[in-house]
């Protein structure tokens, strides 16, 4: 009984989508299946419900079946919420969007169900096997909705685009799994690290460190980290924007939520300090490379889509910074989870509003048709220009104090070289992206310099006033953060 | 490894794949046109014969292999020779390893590969005669072969999933994926009289299967593949003793669908309501081999039957029928076997 | 050698040359005679399960794999029936020389770990119902029920995505 109870949000995700693929099979065959999108946000929002029911009593429920599958502690439940709370917002925006484009199909709910379901085992799983399977039903399902719009040849490459090369990073991973389970026997995450904790791997450790390395790239496919970016802005561009949203939002916080896991759970840093492949250096490699390249790349676009697709690109750099500086506490403990959440309340509205604006522009989201957008929509214009500054780190929204703490982190943090890689992403430019489409959005770049000035203005004078810890944001997550502690495990 | 389990190996499966299977098949090719000749009130084969003796025409499948060894080897401008050839012999070869899974008789020496899964194996194998339709119609370089062995591959897709999905509830009734322990549990009596047949606990099942099946052997209602009275079938192109093969190979798996039926749903070599004790030293095991031999030919009989006395479907009446009855009924019958064993 | 030894050598090289034959030519231009070569690679390493007691997984990985995907592949490749022309291979030595090298170059960290394990193993004794269907069966509905069932939605949402983007528009 307890595992039916914990398994929950797993189940009731899943059970929507079944459900909406009834209503849509039953329902008048002339009605528009729009409101489906409805019917599904609300199977994750109750999903969701269910995980923060978990979250207050979930600790005594345990389940010997489950043990070693999966983990339903804080660390799952955090990241699962993001997960619900990013895929119901993505599913409010789609179904306007979705008829604009003549393109409303009963089914491309239920894959975001099915979608939803798997990302929840993936973040879920603490057994290489169970995270295969999340990933590819997580995946599975997107590339059929980024192919979704038959009417879009763009949208169609997208779909083989990213099915193609999210297949190799799958096998990647799996051909990772299948080295790790040669080597200890085992394909539980917890098993492992501990077998490399009793045998450390000596001298070369070729297999060990081969096996990391696949592991490692798999999953920075998912999180579009820089050598395997490739696919991300051609992907983000021509699927559908919900569809945008989803791979933006939810799949790189379930695709972070795993990658700290199995990275911090089975190589350990300690086990792996005295050989010459040093996990952490190449998140380290991966974090700057990734931050530099998409800032870089981002300043030159002109397609707003395209913008935030190196935005997103940027920012998987700064968590990956996150994760480099992480402890053995865990990523939950770390800025990271917060980092998380305000590049997905950021990336939500912001591409929310390329969605309602996409529909009506006949899917042209290139930055001179932004031109103006202020003036004609203000409240949009300024919920844009608002989460752009927060993706950008301007003070005084979340962004901000997800970067802030995230170099404080680091800083604090012992790993070497903190103080330089610090310096080196404050010199990074974080905010070209944002501002450039910023700029682009209002027209009046006068304007928006002004308002970033109040802004930093008034954060300075309560800087002053209170000192640096009433910014501590922290406090907000100290409630959900307070029985953390060794949450890595089942 | 013991050379002498492989030798004896060889010899089960030379006994029972060559004697008995290709010698059924052979003679089926008389008695199916014999037995067409029955129906359609006409006299049939009777011009073959020896010294004056015509034997009900017995001779002609003689005469029919001599033909076929001696007529012109034809091979199509611009066909992919390799595959040409060898693909009468992957439509051949899977049907008479599948025997090796199969149990004539009681006990380990009746049967060459006594196998834990067997079932799940005679599934592996005969899933390779797709193959043999598919590449013979490709190979062919002819549009209309082509054709013919697309409609052959997705039919024979379409149906295998349901042969499976039908063997599942026998699965779950038997415990078992072994032919063998099949076979003992169908020798138990219900109630004291009625046989615990496979016919009997899962009749949807047989339905099912000996449709699915006869599908899955591409024969009449179901020989679009073929189609060889008007549209043109994906062994157009072959001649002499390939097309034989190819003919053969239909044949043969038609002794051994009827060979599965006998196993899996009408108790294989049991004999119902007969206590072995009053048979004396091996007879029982002749007449059990008997009665396995027996079942088989009814089983043949009612395919033929269906052959001559039904109409051909249309291509898409067969997809139809594939995918929304029997897969969905198979499907019930697996949750409705489920629910009556779980409230036994 | 033994003459479990000899099979295995068989069946191990049956299996690489059967998949190196899908890339490489001859074998590998055609890609029905590179299907058709995966094929020979799947049987082969059934073959290897077998050898390793793994009967179940032997018999599944030619129904599924031989019998079931590859006919899929090769009714795809027949449907798309392309011609040499179409089928003409784009001339990049550069990247013919470049994925030669990063596959020895794998092939050799591959082969030198597995040397390594290799020299540490020991064969374990194995219970004699190991890999029947019985107690296959027994590690899917116990410890990985959930993740076996959940392995449905996986499958449902790859049906309903072909669904989705093959089927024709509703007017």
């Amino acid at each position: 009984m307890n595992d039916i109870v914990l398994l929950s949000p797993i189940w009731l995700s899943a059970l929507t989508g079944l459900l909406v693929m009834l209503i849509d099979v039953l329902a008048a065959r002339d009605q528009r299946p729009g409101y489906l999108g409805y019917v599904t946000a609300t199977g994750m929002v109750v999903s969701g419900a269910l995980a923060l029911f978990l979250w207050r009593h979930g600790a005594a429920l345990t389940s010997p079946f489950l043990k070693g599958v999966f983990s339903f502690g804080p660390y799952t439940l955090f990241f699962g919420l993001i997960v619900l709370m990013m895929a119901a917002a993505s599913l409010i925006i789609a179904p306007d969007y979705l008829r604009q484009q003549d393109a409303d199909q009963g089914e491309f709910y239920v894959l975001a169900a099915f979608s939803a379901s798997g990302m929840l085992v993936f973040v879920a799983a603490t057994d290489l096997v169970a995270v295969f399977l999340g990933l590819e039903t997580m995946s599975l399902s997107i590339y059929a909705m980024t192919a979704s719009n038959p009417r879009s040849a763009v949208g169609a490459e997208a779909g083989m685009k990213y099915f193609v090369l999210g297949g190799l990073a799958s096998s990647f991973l799996l051909l990772g799994t299948a080295f790790l389970y040669g080597i200890t026997g085992s394909t539980n995450i917890v098993d492992i690290g501990n077998y490399f904790m009793v045998n450390p791997p000596l001298g070369a450790a070729i297999l060990p460190s081969f096996a990391m390395a696949l592991v490692i790239i798999g999953l920075g496919f998912k999180i579009a980290a820089v050598p395997f970016h490739f696919w991300t802005p051609d992907v983000y561009q021509g699927a559908p924007t919900p569809v945008t949203v989803w791979m933006a939002g939810a799949v790189k916080a379930a695709g972070f939520a795993v990658f700290g896991r199995l990275l911090l759970t089975m190589f350990h840093a300690n086990t792996f300090m005295h050989i010459a492949f040093n996990y952490k250096l190449v998140v380290l490699a991966l974090a700057l490379l990734t931050m530099t390249y998409g800032n870089l790349v981002g300043i030159v676009q002109t397609d707003v889509k395209r913008i935030l697709a190196y935005s997103s690109i940027a920012h998987a750099g700064y968590i990956l910074l996150g994760v480099y500086a992480v402890g053995t506490s865990g990523l939950l403990d770390s800025s990271v989870g917060f980092y998380l959440l305000t590049y997905a309340v950021a990336t939500i509205a912001s591409f929310g509003v390329v969605t309602l604006m996409g529909g009506s522009m006949n899917e042209d989201t290139s930055l001179d048709r932004f031109a103006g957008f202020g003036r004609r929509h203000p409240l949009l214009g300024l919920l844009l220009t608002i989460s752009l500054l927060s993706l950008a780190g301007i003070p005084p929204f979340a962004g901000f104090a997800g970067k802030f703490y995230l170099f404080k982190d680091v800083l604090q943090s012992n790993v070497q070289y903190n103080l330089p890689v610090v310096i080196f992403a404050l010199v990074n430019f974080p905010q070209i992206t944002g501002l450039n489409s910023g700029v682009g959005c209002i027209k009046r770049p006068i304007c928006c310099v002004i308002f970033t000035h109040l802004m930093l203005d008034v954060t300075l004078l309560r800087l002053r006033s209170n000192g640096l810890n009433s910014l501590h944001l922290k406090h907000f997550l100290q409630p959900l953060s307070s029985n953390l502690s060794g949450n890595l495990g089942p | 490894m013991n050379w002498n389990i492989v030798l004896a190996a060889t010899i089960k499966w030379v006994f029972m794949v060559l004697v008995f299977g290709l010698g059924v098949a052979g003679i089926l090719t008389w008695v199916e046109r014999k037995m067409s000749a029955v129906i359609q009130d006409r006299v049939g084969p009777n011009r073959a014969s020896i010294l004056g003796f015509r034997m009900l025409g017995l001779f002609h499948p003689l005469a029919d292999a001599i033909k076929a060894f001696t007529k012109e080897d034809f091979v199509p401008d611009g066909a992919n020779r390799v595959l040409f050839f060898l693909a009468p012999l992957i439509a051949l070869v899977p049907g008479m390893l599948a025997f090796a899974v199969l149990p004539f008789g009681p006990g380990d020496n009746l049967v060459i590969a006594n196998m834990d899964s067997g079932i799940i194996a005679l599934l592996a194998i005969t899933s390779f005669g797709i193959y043999g339709a598919t590449l013979g119609g490709w190979s062919s370089n002819n549009a209309f072969a082509m054709l013919g062995s697309l409609r052959a591959a997705a039919q024979m897709i379409s149906y295998e999933v349901s042969m499976g999905l039908n063997l599942v509830g026998m699965f779950m009734v038997f415990g078992t994926l072994s032919f063998s322990q099949i076979v003992y549990a169908q020798g138990h009596l219900l109630g004291g009289w009625l046989p615990e047949w496979g016919i009997v606990v899962q009749p949807l099942a047989f339905i099912l299967f000996m449709a699915a099946a006869l599908a899955e052997n591409k024969r009449a209602p179901f020989d679009l593949p073929e189609g060889e009275s008007e549209i043109i079938g994906y062994n157009v192109e072959y001649s002499s003793m390939r097309f034989a093969t190819f003919f053969l190979s239909e044949f043969f798996e038609v002794v051994l669908i009827a060979a599965i039926v006998t196993v899996l749903f009408l108790g294989g070599w049991q004999i119902p309501w007969l206590d072995p004790k009053g048979i004396a030293g091996g007879w029982i095991r002749v007449l059990q081999v008997g009665a396995f031999v027996v079942k088989t030919l009814f089983v043949i009989w009612v395919m033929m039957l269906a052959r001559w006395t039904l109409p051909r479907f249309r291509y898409d009446q067969v997809m139809k029928l594939g995918w929304k009855i029997i897969l969905p009924l198979s499907l019930l019958n697996i949750l409705v076997t489920a629910i009556v064993l779980a409230m036994l | 050698m033994s003459a479990e030894m000899i099979v295995f050598w068989i069946l191990a090289i049956g299996a690489v040359l059967g998949a190196l034959a899908v890339v490489l030519p001859p074998f590998g231009r055609n890609p029905l005679h590179g299907a058709l070569a995966l094929v020979v690679s799947f049987i082969f390493m059934a073959g290897v399960y077998v050898q390793l007691s793994a009967f179940f997984v032997a018999v599944i990985q030619v129904l599924v794999y031989a019998g079931a995907v590859m006919t899929l592949f090769v009714f795809v490749i027949m449907l798309l029936n392309l011609t040499p022309e179409e089928l003409a291979q784009p001339k990049y030595s550069w990247y013919k020389v470049l994925s030669v090298f990063s596959a020895l170059a794998i092939g050799f960290i591959v082969a030198s770990g597995l040397t390594h394990v290799l020299v540490h193993f020991h064969a374990a004794s194995i219970p004699a119902t190991f890999g029947n269907a019985a107690s296959v069966g027994g590690v899917l509905v116990k410890k990985w029920l959930f993740v076996f069932e959940f392995s449905s939605i996986l499958l449902l949402s790859a049906i309903v995505g072909a669904v989705l983007i093959a089927r024709k528009r509703r007017s």
